[in-house]
């Protein structure tokens, strides 16, 4: 077992644990509390690891996730969670749109 | 490409549905809301659900339909056969449930005074029963509400004598897809959001692609294919009897973002699922009055998205959109199918705050037309074919 919260191949993403979260609504909700900056920077952290994030979950089935692995799963959730700020919009002020909030999400 | 890029040429294809431009009233009128509930919403096949979100017997979904004042219970039974009843008690007409989902194997509870029913909509025990008077419980089941079904979609119809059975009200539509694989696709995720705005607007809204390279211009301006004057052009539209279909292709070889490139080269499956009845490459029907279906091609897959708009009152509305995607095997097609959903719900969230302000500007009556391109047929005929059901009993719309 390992003792860590991430696999062995990924701890230097533990800073990032707190956008690993299972339901859409709170990775919204994450990305709503946080600044542009923090955003960019969990973004930069994340998109050169996605190759190796998949490869390594690739391992293992996929329905069937042990803890370690899930979490790491949910941070490359949020990753796709604000890559539209990111890389399309650059920054929230030029968002146009109701607030994410305003969306009800079942999962 | 298949898409032919010239002008007015699909008033060529229905010249029948003419180029005047369209009243407004209709979307900010509290009489012709109301003239909806009764010629429209009680007169016409009405999806409320799928089987898959009852698959067990005993299952049930509840949908309320706050245009008719209905809220409606509709049951997977033990015979299997699905269902739909008022949700509302027949000792005093309480409302019986309040969950959106259930199961009733064991019983449906009234929980004013423990009115107690069966999955088949029977009254099977009542307390202190030998204390009334005559009650023949037999006759005192759910008020049942007429129910079919197609590929899947629970259609409900408040009228207990349809002038049309489901298939014939679908026409074209159930011949063009009824054979899709919806039963292979899986729901990944419902959006419910409140709007203040006409159920029309915001469905109008939608029903067009002309908007997405100005209002959408950071998430998708250059993903649908545009012509020479970067104006979008459809591929096809089909008229049917009271519902519509437009179809468009994606710009070849269009821009990816960093992250869609990345995630490209991070699935290295097979190909997925494919829905062979795609006419282009995001067909989009509109199945009146309230219903839109959605096909798309993914690079790796298909998958289909829903969307109902359910009046609330004149100027508020629910969007409730879901999506539909085969179940991901792996971590990089599920990471796929993310990405594509965040994308267009966040175009949604653009098109949320636009369905408003349309709402607002028509409420003033600065305007009382809608002018409308030729790209935006399927807006002219749905407002006919609103128009039609709204003279008159329904009929075959004259076009």
């Amino acid at each position: 077992m390992s003792e860590h919260l991430l696999p062995d191949k990924f701890l230097d993403l533990e800073k990032y644990l707190p956008w690993s979260l299972e339901k859409e609504r709170q990775r919204t909700e994450k990305r709503e509390s946080c600044t542009d900056e923090e955003i960019k920077e969990f973004y930069s952290a994340v998109f050169p690891r996605l190759k190796d994030i998949t490869s390594y979950l690739d391992t293992l089935p996929f329905n069937d996730l042990p803890p370690e692995a899930t979490r790491l799963f949910y941070i490359s959730l949020s990753l796709i969670e604000v890559s539209n700020l990111v890389e399309r919009y650059k920054r929230r002020d030029a968002i146009v749109a109701i607030s994410p909030l305003a969306y009800e999400s079942n999962l | 490409m298949k898409t032919q890029m010239q002008e007015k040429k699909w008033v060529a294809k229905y010249p029948e549905v003419g180029t005047e431009p369209v009243p407004a009233e209709s979307c900010i009128s509290q009489d012709f809301f109301s003239l909806e509930r009764e010629r429209v919403f009680k007169k016409t096949w009405i999806n409320v659900c799928r089987v898959d979100d009852i698959p067990e017997q005993g299952d049930y979904f509840v949908r309320d339909l706050s245009v008719c004042n209905a809220s409606v219970i509709i049951i997977r039974g033990s015979d299997n056969v699905i269902r739909s009843f008022y949700n509302v008690c027949s000792h005093r007409g309480n409302i019986i449930t309040h969950n959106e989902t259930g199961n009733c194997s064991i019983g449906l509870f009234c929980p004013f005074h423990n009115w107690q029913y069966t999955d088949l909509g029977n009254l099977a025990k009542v307390p202190d029963e030998e204390n009334f008077f005559n009650l023949d419980k037999n006759t005192n089941g759910l008020t049942p509400i007429k129910t079919d079904l197609w590929a899947g979609f629970v259609f409900i119809h408040l009228d207990d004598t349809p002038e049309y059975s489901l298939l014939e009200y679908l026409g074209g539509v159930a011949n063009k897809i009824g054979d899709c694989p919806f039963d292979q696709m899986a729901l990944l995720q419902t959006y419910k959001v409140e709007e203040k705005t006409n159920w029309k607007i915001a469905l109008d809204a939608q029903n067009e692609v002309y908007h997405l390279p100005f209002q959408h211009q950071k998430l998708i301006g250059h993903t649908f294919l545009l012509n020479n004057k970067n104006n979008t052009r459809l591929l096809d539209v089909i008229l049917f009897n009271f519902h519509t279909m437009w179809s468009c292709e994606f710009v070849p070889n269009y821009k990816l973002s960093p992250l869609e490139s990345l995630l490209g080269q991070v699935d290295p499956g097979t190909t997925g699922l494919r829905i062979p009845q795609l006419v282009g490459e995001f067909d989009f029907y509109v199945i009146f009055p309230n219903t839109v279906i959605i096909l798309f091609r993914g690079p790796m897959e298909d998958g289909y998205i829903t969307y109902h708009f359910w009046p609330l009152a004149l100027n508020r509305t629910i969007w409730e959109v879901r999506y539909y995607f085969p179940p991901a095997a792996s971590a990089g097609r599920r990471l796929g199918q993310e990405f594509f959903k965040c994308l267009i719900r966040d175009v949604q969230q653009e098109d949320s705050i636009a369905h408003e302000a349309l709402y607002d500007g028509l409420a003033s009556r600065a305007k009382t037309f809608l002018q409308l391109q030729d790209e935006e047929i399927t807006i002219r005929y749905f407002h006919k074919v609103l128009k039609n059901f709204i003279a008159s009993a329904p009929g075959q719309p004259s076009v």
